[in-house]
């Protein structure tokens, strides 16, 4: 080959390489996920332009408030309605929503697609069947590339306050996760919350988390919590679908005095799983199908962090000790010795 | 009718107090384990029944109380409003019907003291009490706290003289010392509340007064009967709605001789029971409604514990003797 044409070809190879490698991030989707808050850039893939009324943040959105920065909700907090927005969706893919209420019914939300594509659904306050845990899914399946891209967002909320009670603690429906096996691909963990609802999940734990398909286990599934500073591990689930991953601290407040023990870090379980089925969709023919899943929650500094049994023991013991010594004290000086009546002079 | 005067006599000639051993050890069993069961019998107990016992049966009041008093003034007005009355309307139903008998019967950190007061015996201790003075001061104590378990968390909700509001670490100040918090779960294998937090002063504060209070309870309760009781702001509660009680005790100043029995066997040590013979309810802001005076009064109908105006045990010189009879003859 000559020189020119060898520069050539390297001229070109440099021109088309960022455009090959940018295809190929393109060909690898990102994942689904539901947010409280609009998320920054919150359009289609396709660039959809105008922003609408909920960017600025409503106080029904899942109690989110306050613009774009990562927001919670609080399970002692219920709202009569709320909303998740999706980071962005598939022009083209077929969409739906369902949400999972405690007492098992399956309702499908409202779901608005859009420049702000969001679900929305009531959460009527009360004690009653939507006391506890809703599972919400978006589920986004469409064809590229001869590919079938199943992406589902899941979300739990937990629609609860204490003036309610807490009888549902006796409930195992309400206290154990519950999955819907009419969602493709499902991420499943254990001990999100205690029995009295509120969230459990402390840096330090270690992560029971299952995937399943149609409500069968998927082994061999890439399972990855990636924390709130970004930290992140991936491992693969066994024959029953289960994986471990033990959450890392993630919380350094760089004084004490800026400590909350209150304090909420979110943390993404996310999982992919490729299987070789072909088959059509809406007519597109496809030899694979690739499912990606999230599956957000919080968790808190544990207890251990910023308690202390031994210093509480002792405080407790040291009072008893000195109560106990007082007691005894007084008892002698007022016991009054023996006086024989003797002369003195 | 006979036969309804042999009921009487039978009842009047009764152990008291072995009845309340075992109410006492059944409350205690049904408030702690009850979660066990799938029992609650609900939130707003006037006793100490502690929500931080997981699986508790029965919650006190006091703490779903204190987090009401958080409630913003802007909104006492309207459905919180509406909440805070529900609430204290559940908590007087209950106690109507057993009145500050519930202390006496009920209270599941009452049973420990008096179990503690069991051991003192056994171990021949010399009970302990407090001058008259001493024990008007003191028993000033429980209004004291029962007004800061108001006024914190009202400050949390709150901005009072242009102040800055509370932090909510300062919630449920009340429980965060009581020593229900630190003792009804051990019960149930739960140590975690006897630790100190660290994470913010008012915390640190709170729960090392907790465990210092902890420590009090337990050395104090095994010299003097029922030792925290003369505190316990939830009795100060009660006395507010005594008078609406079902359950009554009340005394024939004409019958009483004056001899202090009463006063004696009253592990409050209450002085007022024997020395009034003006009042026809004796109910007092330290009774417990144990009924111990009844037992140990041997005058006829002097003392009478009534469910409105019908006597369910009166005091008998017949009941009072053959009672002495069974504890000398063991």
């Amino acid at each position: 080959m000559n020189r020119p044409v060898l520069l050539f070809a390297s001229l070109l190879a440099l021109l088309l390489l960022p455009g090959v490698a940018k295809s190929a991030v393109a060909g690898e989707l990102d994942h689904l996920r539901l947010t409280l808050a609009p998320p920054a850039t919150a359009t289609t893939e396709a660039e959809a332009g105008d922003e609408e009324e909920c960017l600025e943040g409503h106080a029904d959105h899942g109690g989110g408030r306050g613009g774009r920065e990562v927001q919670l909700e609080s399970e002692h907090r219920p709202v009569p309605r709320r909303t998740y927005h999706l980071n962005h969706y598939r022009r083209g893919a077929e969409v739906n929503a369902y949400v999972r209420r405690p007492d098992g019914a399956v309702i499908e939300p409202e779901l608005i697609l859009g420049a702000s594509p969001r679900v929305s659904f009531s959460t009527p306050p009360g004690d009653g069947p939507t006391h506890g845990a809703h599972n919400v899914y978006v589920v986004e399946r469409g064809v590229e590339d001869e590919v079938l891209q199943v992406r589902v967002a899941k979300w739990i909320t937990m629609h609860h306050s204490c003036r309610w009670g807490h009888n549902g603690k006796f409930d195992p429906e309400l206290t154990n996760p519950q999955s819907l096996d009419t969602i493709p691909f499902e991420i499943v963990v254990d001990d999100l919350w205690n029995r009295n609802f509120h969230a459990a999940v402390t840096s330090g734990d270690n992560l029971r988390i299952t995937v399943l398909s149609y409500g069968e286990p998927v082994a061999g599934a890439e399972v990855t919590l990636t924390s709130e500073q970004g930290w992140r591990k991936t491992v693969t689930s066994d024959e029953q679908g289960v994986a471990h991953i033990q959450l890392v601290r993630d919380y350094y407040p760089s004084l004490w005095q800026d400590f909350r023990r209150s304090h909420r870090g979110p943390f993404e379980v996310s999982a992919r799983w490729q299987a070789d089925k072909s088959g059509q969709f809406r007519g597109q023919a496809y030899s694979m199908v690739s499912y990606r899943a999230t599956h957000p929650w919080v968790y808190s500094p544990p207890v251990r962090e910023y308690s202390s049994y031994g210093y509480g023991l002792l405080l407790a013991a040291a009072m008893m000790v000195v109560g106990g010594a007082g007691v005894y004290l007084h008892r002698e000086r007022r016991r009054r010795p023996y006086r024989g009546i003797v002369f003195d002079e | 009718m006979n036969s309804l005067k042999d009921l009487r006599r039978v009842v009047n000639h009764a152990s008291l107090g072995r009845f309340r051993f075992y109410v006492q050890l059944f409350s205690f069993v049904l408030l702690i384990y009850g979660g066990y069961l799938a029992i609650n019998v609900g939130n707003q107990l006037p006793t100490f029944a502690c929500l931080y016992s997981d699986l508790h049966g029965g919650a006190c009041y006091l703490l779903g109380f204190q987090h009401q008093m958080a409630t913003p003034w802007s909104q006492l007005f309207g459905g919180r409003g509406l909440a805070i009355l529900i609430g204290l309307a559940t908590f007087v139903a209950f106690f109507v019907v057993f009145n500050k008998a519930w202390c006496g019967f009920i209270c599941p950190l009452g049973t420990l003291q008096d179990w503690l007061s069991s051991l003192r015996r056994k171990l021949n201790i010399r009970a302990a009490g407090y001058s008259e003075p001493v024990f008007q001061r003191l028993s000033k104590i429980k209004y004291v706290l029962l007004a800061l378990l108001i006024l914190i968390p009202m400050a949390i909700g709150n901005s009072f003289f242009g102040l800055p509001k509370l932090g909510h670490d300062w919630g449920v100040p009340f429980c965060m010392i009581c020593p229900g918090r630190t003792i009804l779960p051990l019960f149930t294998g739960d140590f975690s509340q006897l630790a100190i937090d660290f994470s913010s002063l008012a915390k640190l504060t709170l729960t090392a007064l907790g465990l210092a209070i902890t420590g009090l309870l337990i050395i104090g309760s095994l010299f003097k009967p029922r030792f925290f009781c003369l505190f316990c702001p939830m009795s100060a509660l009660h006395y507010i709605f005594s008078r609406t009680g079902l359950l009554r005790l009340t005394k024939n100043g004409a019958k009483c001789t004056r001899c202090g029995n009463c006063f004696r066997a009253c592990d409050m040590g209450i002085r007022a029971i024997a020395d009034d013979l003006e009042s026809k309810n004796i109910v007092k802001d330290d009774c417990m409604m144990c009924g111990k005076c009844i037992e140990v009064c041997p005058e006829d109908g002097c003392l009478q514990a009534k469910v409105l105006s019908l006597p369910v045990y009166e005091s008998t010189a017949e009941g009072f003797f053959k009672r002495m009879n069974r504890k000398n003859n063991g």
